[in-house]
């Protein structure tokens, strides 16, 4: 090593506020683990970072020494920003500039593998976008409104792009840029001033305690709204004959839990009939993006979950129509498990491409489900139970006592019809009904 | 010699006279119908002009002007030629409607040649002289053609003549006409008609001497002063000088006193401010030429046949005339130039092993070939002859290689040396004439626009003037205000012109001989900065000189850098000409991939397609020019760039160019104030992008 590279060594690192999941864009400082000019080792936790998704412990790449830090407790700072100063101890610098090194070598596949379906990898770019944009130079020239024609984007959504031209005016590279990152603002956010004037109700909103919304919440509602605002939601119900898998799981839970060590909950078996019909059905599993739609490669199946403090989250069962039964139990009763104990990782709640809401479990008869964006559809099943039914026998009909299930499916109207939409939603029941009741643990 | 007239003159004389005076009178009496369009008639001056007219061959030049309707009767113009003119319509001979009566052009076999000329009173002078310097040119050069003794060939050697009123002698460019014409002692006839009025002006007030008298002033150019009425007089007088002026070959004025009996114009009437009518109508040639024939042995009888038949002619040809076709609107579209035989860029441009020249040198080399393969070619201007070769060595040894008659100093006259091309051009020379600078180019105005830049559509198609002005222009480091200046755009403001102001000499050497292969006249802009790449950032200026065989034709923009299409990142495209071309090629240094530069090379033919296309490619547009930027060509060339790419715009287009001050200062800190440079051009590109 020359005596150049020494200096080098121990120089200041800027440490920026790393990926932690596909969609996420931006964190909330939740604390500071480490103060300016405390040591730290390399592993050790540096700061604490809310996410709309769950809650992140940022570890030091390396051991040293913070300089500076650059945001307090909540801070909202987008995913690439430095968020400190790092100064590396003599002899570890050369792992941060590896670390560093790999992470872009990461990157660069991704990006690729990205582009093979379309959209840009969010990363950095979308990290830009800080919604909604409160631009005040509304003016377009005739190319920026010739591009916006032909894109069908509305000056609604124009004035909400980041404009990075003289005096805050819109440029084409704005606009093009924003293109090709998928239309991150496409659809309306609140904004204050709206095209019209918001009547003077004196909404009387009561008086009690305030409880400030957490990160978490506010992230909820945001997704909500957002969703809401983006696919024309459209709701299918079926129900579905349960009795052989509610008789079969009775029968086998036991064995199951002495067999595998695991507890044998309706989930497994509803995520496995799920992703066998999303396999039938390819283009329910599908994220729009812009024009094109993208028809994913994975089946990864979220399961929304309620967590301890009433917030909601998704974790995630990777390839999902690829894993047996007792993988699944596995899987699922770990998630379940870490969510009970907030002990998610972001790497638990991203990539989900399909998602079962189990409305069931508040003794919800149905529901309308809201989807889980940017996915096209999302299933709620409600609670299972005996209802007299009329069943069809050669010998004449007759009534018995059956355990019944209403399942839901809210689809996005924009690419997925109701013929889609029923016919997925049919098979998920039929593959309910049809479960073998004779099938080995 | 003895000078007599035949019987067989005198009765051509005095039909020419009566038809002349029987139209003068069928206008007035249909005054409601003819009066549309405006027309003075040569009432009171018929008789010279007949006389003169007559003598004239088909070899000769004719210049009238516009009170010489018995002139062109005599040249054997019928009425009825003469009032399609009038009443300005389609089969006009002259120029299809297009310009007033007795406005004539004529290219006919039969006739004299009758050049375009304007109707700004005095400025065919100059034109006229031109022609005349043309001959005076072939006779001492092309032997083959013009024999130095007219005597031995026994063809009658051409003159000139050019026909001017009294009143149009005081214009200042008369003095540069007959400068000349008694300097080189040219083969030329100064007709003047002396009718003692301007419009309402007379002779008093506007003029210290006469004609006759001003041209004493002019030594070598010999004046005679005649009554005008008197035929026999006239017409012996003019044949002398005449025959004096094809055996000799110098100049004469000849000086006609007449009366003027009609109106000065159909736009005024005499009774309103004349106060010597009744003098005037008792000069009137008319009874006088009548009576000289009854004392030649005509009679009664034969003069009043000739008078009921001129009458009845014109009034049949009057009935013919009022019943022909009127032009089309889609005929205002034609002959604006004459078609040119280069399209095509063709020849080495880079030949092999060939040398870096300098721009200056291009240019001379161009013009070095023309002249060894065109003897037609000639150079003249202030400065370019032998002793000198050019202020800026532009023309450096052509006088020697080609010698004084064909490469010639002329004195300090831009009238002159711009307006006598058109004459030049009229008798089948290619005049190359240089203004020293850009400066000086105002007093050749006048003469560029009124009598080159119109011939070609004025005479609907038959006189085009083929000629090349060079105009040295720019700033160069502390010209000062008369040696800096930029004109393009009063240049490219004159319709009829095609302008080249090329960026680097493989570029000029190129349209210098496109200019010289097209038929029209050519305006070449040469920046002084480039000619010697003396202004720092212009080596790009001097060039491998293309070969003998390269031409560039006109209106093919040089897309000197090209960038592809990009969408996420701000793109421009730079339009320039000349020196702006190097700032803009030194101001993009780092930003090569985002602007495309467009060298126009020639401001007329404007190549519009390689423009349009560039900026709705990069969305947007800086136009550089050397002027101060208000009611630029370049303000006008963006205006023109928005409307054709509005949509596809992302910035208004913009323009950057010197202060808008009345002169470039000496100071050469006042100057870089004035002037764009590439620092300039180069905030004004990010200002561009970044908007």
């Amino acid at each position: 090593m020359s005596k150049k590279d020494k200096t080098s060594a121990s120089a200041e690192v800027p440490f920026k506020l790393p990926r932690m999941g596909e969609s996420i864009t931006e964190g909330t400082i939740i604390n500071w683990m480490v103060q300016p000019g405390e040591h730290f080792e390399e592993g050790d936790i540096i700061v604490e970072v809310g996410t709309d998704k769950v809650d992140n412990e940022v570890p030091a790449p390396f051991s040293g020494t913070l300089i500076e830090t650059k945001y307090n407790a909540k801070d909202v700072v987008k995913i690439g920003e430095v968020i400190a100063i790092l100064k590396a101890s003599e002899g570890a610098s050369k792992k941060a500039v590896n670390k560093n090194q790999e992470e872009d070598v990461k990157t660069i596949p991704t990006a690729n593998e990205a582009n093979k379906v379309v959209p840009k990898q969010p990363g950095a770019v979308s990290s830009t976008y800080h919604l909604p944009v409160n631009r005040t130079n509304k003016f377009y020239s005739p190319l920026v409104e010739k591009i916006a024609r032909e894109h069908h984007i509305s000056y609604e959504e124009l004035a909400r792009i980041p404009a990075t031209g003289k005096d805050g005016r819109l440029q084409k590279s704005d606009v093009f840029k924003y293109i090709e990152e998928g239309r991150p603002a496409q659809f309306a956010q609140p904004v204050a001033e709206a095209g019209y004037s918001i009547p003077q109700l004196n909404l009387d909103k009561g008086k009690g305690k305030i409880v400030e919304m957490d990160r978490m919440r506010q992230m909820i509602a945001d997704h909500m709204v957002y969703s809401k605002h983006t696919s024309p939601h459209v709701t299918a119900y079926v129900e579905a004959d349960m009795t052989n898998m509610v008789n079969w799981r009775n029968a086998n839970k036991d064995d199951f839990q002495k067999k595998h060590g695991e507890k044998l909950t309706f989930t497994p078996l509803f995520v496995e009939a799920v992703a066998k019909a999303v396999k039938d059905f390819p283009m329910i599993n599908v994220s729009v993006d812009g024009s094109n739609i993208i028809v994913k490669e994975h089946i990864n199946i979220g399961m929304a979950t309620a967590l301890p403090n009433g917030n909601l989250i998704v974790p995630v069962v990777r390839d999902a129509d690829k894993k047996d039964l007792q993988t699944l139990a596995k899987e699922i009763n770990a998630l379940a498990e870490k969510a009970r104990t907030n002990k998610l990782k972001a790497d638990d709640t991203k990539g989900s491409t399909f998602t079962i809401s189990n409305v069931g479990t508040f003794g919800s008869l149905m529901g309308t489900p809201i989807i889980n964006q940017p996915e096209a559809a999302i299933l709620a099943t409600g609670i299972i139970k005996k209802r007299a039914e009329v069943i069809e026998k050669p010998e004449g009909d007759t009534i018995e006592i059956r355990q019944m299930m209403y399942l839901s499916l809210s689809f996005d109207h924009r690419i997925v019809d109701g013929f889609l939409g029923g016919s997925f939603l049919r098979r998920i029941a039929d593959y309910f009904e049809q479960f073998d009741s004779k099938r080995k643990i | 010699m003895t000078h007599t007239i035949s019987k067989e003159v005198f009765k051509k004389a005095f039909k020419n006279v009566c038809t002349a005076k029987a139209m003068a009178e069928l206008y007035e009496e249909n005054f409601k119908v003819v009066s549309k369009y405006v027309h003075a008639t040569s009432r009171g001056h018929e008789v010279i002009q007949t006389a003169l007219g007559m003598q004239l061959l088909p070899q000769d030049y004719a210049y009238p002007y516009y009170r010489d309707d018995s002139m062109l009767l005599s040249f054997g113009c019928t009425p009825k030629d003469l009032m399609l003119q009038l009443l300005a319509k389609k089969d006009d001979p002259f120029s299809g409607g297009r310009t007033y009566y007795c406005h004539p052009s004529l290219r006919d076999d039969d006739k004299p040649k009758v050049p375009h000329q304007s109707s700004a009173t005095g400025m065919q002078a100059i034109p006229a002289t031109g022609a005349a310097m043309g001959f005076h040119y072939k006779e001492g050069f092309d032997s083959s053609q013009f024999p130095k003794d007219w005597s031995l060939s026994g063809v009658d050697a051409p003159i000139v003549v050019c026909s001017l009123g009294d009143a149009s002698v005081t214009e200042g460019e008369i003095a540069e006409a007959f400068q000349m014409a008694a300097l080189k002692q040219l083969p030329i006839l100064y007709l003047v008609q002396d009718n003692g009025w301007d419009i309402s002006a007379n002779a008093a007030e506007t003029r210290a001497q006469d004609a006759f008298e001003y041209a004493k002033g002019f030594h070598g150019l010999e004046a005679i002063s005649i009554d005008g009425t008197d035929f026999i007089e006239s017409y012996i007088e003019v044949q002398k000088v005449i025959e004096t002026i094809r055996k000799e070959r110098r100049p004469f004025l000849v000086h006609a006193k007449v009366p003027l009996l009609n109106h000065h114009t159909s736009g005024v009437r005499m009774e309103w401010y004349r106060d010597d009518l009744e003098e005037a109508r008792s000069r009137d040639p008319y009874p006088k030429i009548r009576k000289q024939l009854l004392e030649n042995g005509f009679t009664e009888r034969e003069l009043m046949e000739i008078e009921t038949s001129a009458s009845a002619e014109v009034k049949n040809d009057y009935e013919e005339a009022l019943k022909a076709e009127d032009p089309k609107p889609e005929d205002l579209f034609t002959h604006d130039f004459a078609p040119t035989p280069i399209t095509e860029e063709t020849g080495t441009r880079s030949p092999e092993g060939a040398e870096k020249v300098v721009m200056v040198d291009c240019a001379l080399f161009g013009i070095e070939e023309l002249m060894q393969k065109h003897k037609e070619c000639l150079l003249y201007g202030q400065d370019v002859g032998g002793r000198l070769g050019g202020v800026f060595r532009e023309a450096a040894t052509l006088a020697q290689k080609f010698g004084d008659n064909r490469v010639f100093n002329t004195p300090i006259q831009e009238a002159f040396i711009v307006g006598s091309t058109a004459g030049m051009s009229a008798v089948g020379l290619k005049p190359i004439v240089e203004v020293q600078f850009a400066d000086y180019i105002w007093p050749g105005l006048n003469q560029l626009f009124t009598e080159v830049s119109r011939s070609c559509y004025l005479s609907n198609g038959k006189w085009p003037v083929s000629m090349i002005l060079r105009v040295p222009i720019g700033a160069y480091g502390s010209g000062g205000p008369y040696h800096s200046s930029s004109v393009e755009s009063i240049v490219t403001n004159i319709r009829g012109l095609k302008i080249a102001y090329p960026s680097n000499g493989a570029d000029l050497k190129g349209l210098i001989k496109a200019a010289y292969y097209d038929p029209n006249p050519v305006v070449i802009l040469e920046h002084k900065g480039l000619y010697w790449s003396k202004v720092p950032g212009t080596k790009g200026a001097t060039s491998v000189e293309p070969a003998e065989d390269y031409v560039l034709p006109f209106g093919k923009a040089w897309l000197l850098q090209e960038i592809w299409k990009q969408e996420d990142v701000e793109t421009a495209t730079i339009v320039s000409y000349g020196m702006g071309v190097h700032w803009a090629m030194n101001a993009t240094q780092g930003l090569r991939d985002r602007v495309e530069i467009i060298d126009l090379r020639t401001l007329f033919p404007l190549d519009e397609e390689t423009i349009m296309k560039s900026v709705k490619k990069t969305g947007k547009c800086l136009v550089v020019t050397e002027e101060p930027s208000n009611n630029s060509f370049a303000r006008a060339l963006a205006g023109k760039i928005q409307e054709g790419c509005f949509q596809y715009l992302d910035a208004p287009v913009m323009t950057i160019g010197s202060e808008n001050m009345p002169a470039i200062p000496l100071n050469s800190t006042l100057e870089q104030t004035m002037i764009p440079s590439t620092e300039k051009v180069k905030a004004k590109l990010e200002e561009l992008l970044d908007y």
